[in-house]
Formats: structure tokens, sequence, C-alpha cells
């Protein structure tokens, strides 16, 4: 089995320890997910604040390291990796963060974000070639590179800030993609266009893709599998179409019941709330657990 | 009791009583480079005990007319023209301290983010008291402890809280929480009308759901008219009967929530709602071509031509296409993206 990105039993704590007084706070816990070479998906992480599921991606990014368990890139412990493996892990894991302006020094333009990773991983042999290759990441996103390039960042918006980051991410021809809430501070109709950029990047370019997020419909919408998380556990994972479909878990069924969808047809809210909140404590998880 | 004066005063409220009436609300801003028409006309009036959504993008002017409808807009924007009538009194003609006594009292406001909006170093108790103390005329009739007690137990009870938190700070409150004590402070002088700008946008759904219930069990108790600002089409679509689309500062369609998502008749509703994902089946949701309008100097006639790179100067009409549902009607871009 060719994983490019395996998270292995991975469990992360915050607070406690000898000398505080804090108690502890498992924000994931003993989760497990491979993201394979062979066969790219796009995963969906989803969960409510609280879930996990921003820790789970920080893992998988290296930002923080598992109290126990292991993320392995190319069947490598992330933890141990030389520096020169570790260059190479952030050349082909590349993050889309959630707020598309805090990724931008403000005095420099758009081009800084897009041309530094060029030259710092030296992709382009001239100037020429690196424009070449801004251009057409820019173009892939939906973005019209005369109209984007030689901009300050407060000049765009914020649809089009987003876009740029996805460029960003697929200029350094990544494996893995790992986005986090890359649509909640962007208005709805703009959230298509984005989410249709990553779709792409998976289907045309074969990349893999962590999609995390808050949102069930969109991740219905893009991806193949899902895992949902609640309070660092995962529920319930599997095919996007089975789990959403054919919800098993209380805390899937209370989480798409409570979505209000743009149908005044549909009833919203059926299910009883304490009821389900008693169930969703005594429910073993449902799905995959590799 | 200020309570009991109030429900005497609108006892017996009959399903045809004017709620709200707003006639061509216009809220401008004065920048350097021109004159930005956030709120540019803007008409609509709601019964009481009706929901009312106001949908659109960010800058589309939906908070901005929300806060002019409480008349808190700051400067530099100002209202520029129209009236905001509730009952039977225009509060844009009437002079500052009778405007404070109308806030909370005939028309109240839930915040965006209730966690800026509540006083981080005073006791929801006391938070919950400050509106009707502050709007209690008669200074003499000073309230008991058990009869302030009993007033913070029965607000708390309505928005389902427990009665502890009447002693809790607000840090000690989570968002769901803190946003419930910002309704039962709205509903606490039974206003008849209620001003939700995006009440719930920083909730997490199963929480936005409960508050939801909450806030409409509260509102149709009080037979008071909410307008719900907001740019989820889901929220909207579940909570309100009438739904106003904002573009550029106007509204481009008017009309109960039923018709308006079946079968939308202004172009931008329409790519609004075909840009929605939902959980019924997967398609090629689409995006809205285009960027939104920028409000500053922007030309008379159709908006939204300029979006998809037409051109419209007529003055635009308003057409009934069906029973209370209107829309502005442009010859040019009418039938774009069916």
């Amino acid at each position: 089995m060719a994983a490019v990105l395996e998270a292995k039993n991975v469990t992360k704590i915050f607070g406690g320890g000898f000398l505080t007084r804090e108690e502890e706070n498992v924000a994931v816990n003993n989760i497990s997910m491979t993201l394979d070479q062979k066969n790219p998906k796009i995963i969906a992480v989803a969960g409510e604040s609280g879930s996990g599921k921003t820790t789970l991606a920080r893992l998988l990014l290296g930002i923080a390291s598992p109290t126990t368990g292991t993320v392995e890139y190319d069947g490598k412990d992330l933890s141990t990796i030389s520096s020169s493996e570790r260059r190479e892990f952030r050349r082909e894991v590349q993050p889309i963060f959630q707020d598309p302006y805090g990724s931008y020094n403000p005095f420099y333009k758009v081009d800084h974000v897009l041309f530094t990773p060029i030259k710092n991983f030296k992709m382009a042999e001239s100037r020429d070639e690196a424009v070449d290759m801004v251009e057409k990441a820019l173009e892939l996103v939906g973005l019209v590179p005369a109209e984007t390039l030689g901009r300050l960042p407060h000049q765009l918006s914020g649809g089009q800030r987003q876009r740029v980051m996805v460029a960003r991410a697929l200029l350094l021809k990544p494996r893995v993609i790992l986005a986090d809430e890359p649509v909640s501070a962007v208005d709805a109709s703009l959230r298509a266009t984005i989410l249709d950029a990553v779709s792409k990047l998976n289907k045309e370019l074969g990349m893999a893709i962590v999609y995390v997020t808050h949102d069930l419909t969109t991740a219905y919408q893009i991806s193949d599998e899902i895992m949902i998380l609640y309070k660092g556990n995962l529920v319930e994972a599997g095919d996007v179409e089975t789990v959403i479909k054919n919800p098993k878990h209380p805390y899937t069924q209370l989480l798409i019941d409570s979505i209000p969808e743009a149908d005044p047809g549909k009833k919203w809210g059926k299910l009883d709330m304490e009821k389900t909140q008693k169930q969703i404590l005594t429910s073993p998880s449902v799905g995959w657990r590799k | 009791m200020t309570t009991a004066k109030k429900t005497s005063k609108k006892s017996s409220p009959s399903k045809s009583e004017i709620g709200i009436d707003v006639q061509d609300l216009k809220v401008h801003y004065d920048t350097p480079d021109g004159v930005v028409k956030a709120v540019d006309g803007v008409s609509f009036s709601l019964r009481q005990g009706e929901r009312m959504a106001l949908v659109g993008e960010s800058g589309s002017g939906k908070s901005t007319l929300a806060m002019a409808l409480m008349r808190l807009t700051r400067a530099p924007g100002r209202i520029a023209g129209g009236k905001v009538i509730v009952g039977g009194q225009d509060l844009l003609d009437i002079d500052e301290e009778q405007m404070r006594l109308q806030r909370l009292d005939e028309v109240a406001l839930v915040p965006q983010g209730a966690m800026n909006s509540l006083n981080p170093v005073m006791k929801i108790k006391n938070q919950l008291l400050d509106g009707l103390y502050d709007h209690q005329l008669n200074k003499t009739d000073k309230l008991s402890k058990e009869e302030q007690n009993d007033i913070v137990q029965a607000l708390l009870k309505s928005v389902d809280l427990a009665p502890a938190v009447a002693e809790m700070y607000p840090h000690e409150l989570s968002g769901g929480m803190k946003q419930r004590v910002a309704i039962a402070i709205a509903t606490s002088m039974q206003p008849r009308v209620i001003v939700a700008d995006e009440p719930t946008s920083a909730l997490d759904v199963v929480v936005q759901r409960n508050v939801m219930q909450t806030l409409g069990r509260l509102q149709e108790g009080l037979h008071a008219s909410i307008i719900l600002i907001g740019h989820d089409m889901g929220l909207v679509a579940q909570f309100s009967d009438h739904v106003g689309v904002m573009y550029a500062g106007r509204l481009v369609e008017v009309g109960p929530v039923k018709t308006v998502f079946k079968a939308p008749k202004h172009p931008y509703t329409r790519l609004l709602i075909q840009s929605l994902p939902t959980l019924s089946n997967k398609t090629d949701f689409i995006g809205i071509p285009g960027l939104p309008a920028t409000l500053l100097n922007l030309p008379e006639g159709c908006a939204f031509c300029l979006r998809i790179g037409k051109e419209d100067k007529s003055k635009i009409p308003w057409v009934n296409v069906e029973k209370d549902h209107y829309i502005q009607e442009c010859k040019t871009c009418a039938d774009y993206g069916k």
C-alpha cells in the first residue's frame, strides 16, 4: 500500500502535565487515516467547533506533533525525518487556510506569495518560465492573470484572494493539499467557484485532498469520502454518499438533521435533541477504521 | 411593573396590523471618492407576527439597512431619506431622546455575534435589567429585589437558560448561551419589531437550530414582526415567511419564501439559489459570475446588468409577478441564467 500521508492512531492532548492544574483536553483521540497515492481522493474531515478537525489537519501538516501515534509521509515518521526530507514534505503537502487575508502580507503585492515558493524551491530556470507557471496556475483557478498580478491583497475580493491561495498551492505541484475551511470566510456565491477549483486539482491533476470543514453540504458535493469528528473522536467514516444519505451514528444524524436546507418544503430539525444527545454518548463509531 | 403596562398597550393584536413599514429608505456613506449608496431606496412592509428575511452577498447593504432601521447608522454613514414607520410613528422623524426610548421598547436588535455585544464585567442579570431600567420613565416605582429576580428568571426561562446563568459573567457562557442572552434582552420589553442581524452566523449548526427555534417561539409569542438579516439561504428558507433579495443596496425581489425559492424571477435570485449546494443530490453547483457591484458612483439603471457585462440605463420598474411577489424587472437581463 502506497500511502503519501498516513496518520496512525494519532492522539493529541493539550494541557495537563505535572505543574498545571489544567485539565487534559484530548483534541484528537486515536484517529487513523490514509491518503492513497495510486487512487487520490478528496476526503472531507467534518465536525463542529471543538471536534478536533483543525488539530488533525495541523498534525497532518506537521505543524503540531501527536502526543501518541505517528504521522507518516511516504512511510517515514514525520517526527524523525531529515531536514532535506522535511523540505520535500513541505513542498509536496500544501495547506490552504481559512482566512484568505491572514495569509498575505498587506504591504506586498499578491505576486509575492506566488513567486516566492518558485524561487525557494528553484522550480523555474528563468523569470519568464516562472511568470508562465504563475499565469497557468491562476488561469486554472479561474482568475485572469492580468487583472490579478501586480495588485495588493486589499485590492482583490475575498473570493479572489482565496483563489490566489489555491493557485499558490497547486503551483508547487504537491501530491497532497490540505484545505482547512477554505470557503467559510467567503460569500456563498463564490464558494462554488473555489471548491470547483479545488475539486479540479484532484480530478485533473491527481492530487489527494483533505477538505476540513464544518459544512456538510459542500463536503457532500466535492468529496469522495468523509470522516465525521465529534469531540476528538471519529464517530462515522466512509463513502460520502452512504454517510450522508444513510447516516448510522446519532451524531451524524443530528448534524444532517440540523442543516437548514434551502428548500422551504423540507422540514428542519425533526430529531428530538435530548434523546439524540443521549444516544450520541453511548453509540460506538461507525465505518472504516484503518 | 413595566411588562404589565406593555401588555395592555399592545393587546388584541390583529394579523392585518402593520408591524413595520419602510418607505424609500436611503443610507449614504460620504467618502473622499464620492457618495456610496449602501441602501438605495428600499421599501417594504411587514405585518405583525410575520417573518421576513433580507438576503444578499457581503456589501449588498443588508447590515447597513438593519442598523438604519434601529437608527444606529454611524458616521461617515447617514440616513439620506425615507421613512421607517413603527406603531404609526416615523422613527426617522423624532428626536434622539425619543428614538432612544423607542429602541428595545418598539424596535429591538439581536446583534451579529452576541459575544461582543455583552458587557464583559457585568453579571447577566444586571444586563437583562439594564434596558428595563433605562426605559422606565417613572423612576419612582423602583423594582424590589423579588420583582427584579422574577423578571430575570422569567427572561432566562423564556430562552431556555438555567436560573444559575443570572449570576454568571459573559465569559462563562458558550456562544449559543450568549446569543440566547442577547435574545432575552431584545425581547425583554416586548418590542413590536425585532431586527436580527445574522444572529447565528458564528454558531455551529446544531446550536444554530436551537437558537433559531427559541427566537421563533418568542417572536410568535409576542406577535412581533421579525426582520432576519443573513446570507444563509438555507436558514432563510426554513425560518421566514417572506424574503427580500438585496443587490447593490437595492431590493431586487420580494415575495413569499415558498414561491421565491421554487420559482425565482429575478436573474440574481435565480443564480443565488442555483449556487447553493444541497444534500439531496450531487450536481455541478455553479457560482455567480463576475464580482459584486461596487457601490461607489453606481450608475442609474440595472445594477445586476453590470455584473454580467450588460448595460441598461432605463428606470427599472417594480413588477408584480404573482400574489405578493414582486421583482425589479430589467428587460436586458431578465432571462439571464435561465
